[in-house]
């Protein structure tokens, strides 16, 4: 029973924040809510490690803030004891150029007393760099190549 | 311990076996018994990380024994040692999900990479059917190449004059 109830809360929380409900969003967090998304800071600065609802809240409204429209796909979800992991298809629509980004993300909750406590994200980050800076990386790579003639 | 469907909150037997399955499938490919992770996996097994094939050509879609014999070797070859430490999994009926930190020893240099791998693994009669595999990629590249990726893209942008 837990694991269905975990699993619905974690569905209530994506539903929320896709559809840009922030404040529905934060409610489904611990207090002290742990988040870790593995993404390079440098270019992606907003994500990395995030502690407390007010880090996650300045987090989200930058994301929001850069993308005018989101939605997800959900293709895998267990949900076992107090976690819950899913991997997520985000689509975001950029305010500037209304490009669509397209990635997946891994994602690892852990609940504590019906709230969830803890994030991992894994992030296939390559890909986004790319969609976010609208840049070939891997022609870039290849281009200034210290070994290239 | 339950046999059946889980309505109540407990793993039941099924779970576990997946659970164990998925850990001794790690088990085997971390220690090179290619065999061996190949006996956990159905003929179609269906394989799909998200890499830059650009970068990383062996990798990217797979299906069947055949092609995964074929990934895992180049693996093999490219890489001396391996390990891997489990920080999560979550098992629920026939899907198991798990987050794994990789250690792979270059053959040429000896240096180790390090990368979180999250894994999603079906099942069908017991065997891994399906595999779907997402990573920090941008590190890895970085790893892999032992190049600043960000540093050379900053370097490089396409206004610089």
């Amino acid at each position: 029973m837990i694991e269905q109830i975990n699993r619905q809360r974690v569905l209530n929380l994506l539903d929320a924040f896709y559809s840009r409900d922030l404040e529905g969003a934060l409610a489904r967090l611990s207090d002290d809510i742990d988040y870790m998304a593995a993404a390079p800071i440098d270019i992606l600065p907003h994500l990395g490690h995030r502690q407390g609802k007010a880090q996650i809240r300045e987090m989200w409204q930058t994301v929001q803030a850069r993308y005018s429209s989101m939605r997800y796909e959900l293709p895998f979800i267990v949900a076992e004891g107090d976690k819950v992991a899913a991997l997520v298809r985000a689509f975001f629509r950029k305010s500037g150029n209304d490009r669509i980004v397209q990635f997946d993300i891994a994602i690892f909750f852990t609940f504590r007393d019906g709230s969830i406590a803890q994030i991992r994200e894994v992030i296939d980050s390559f890909d986004l760099v790319q969609q976010v800076l609208e840049r070939d990386v891997a022609a870039v790579l290849a281009d200034t190549d210290p070994g290239k003639d | 311990m339950r046999v059946g469907r889980n309505t109540g909150g407990e793993t039941t037997l099924v779970e576990q076996l997946n659970g164990q399955r998925v850990r001794n499938f790690l088990d085997a490919f971390y220690s090179r018994d290619i065999e061996a992770a190949l006996a956990c996996c159905t003929d179609d097994v269906d394989f799909v990380a998200n890499v830059p094939i650009d970068i990383m050509p062996h990798m990217g879609h797979r299906h069947g024994k055949a092609g995964m014999r074929e990934m895992w070797s180049t693996i093999y070859t490219r890489y001396s040692g391996m390990r891997y430490e489990m920080t999560t999994i979550v098992t629920e009926g026939d899907k198991v999900a798990a987050k794994v930190r990789a250690f792979l020893r270059k053959r040429d240099n000896d240096r180790t990479i390090q990368i979180d791998i999250a894994a999603f693994y079906t099942f069908r009669g017991g065997r891994i059917a399906q595999i779907r595999e997402v990573m920090d990629t941008f590190d890895l590249v970085q790893q892999v190449l032992e190049r600043d990726v960000a540093a050379v893209l900053a370097e490089n942008k396409p206004d610089r004059i």
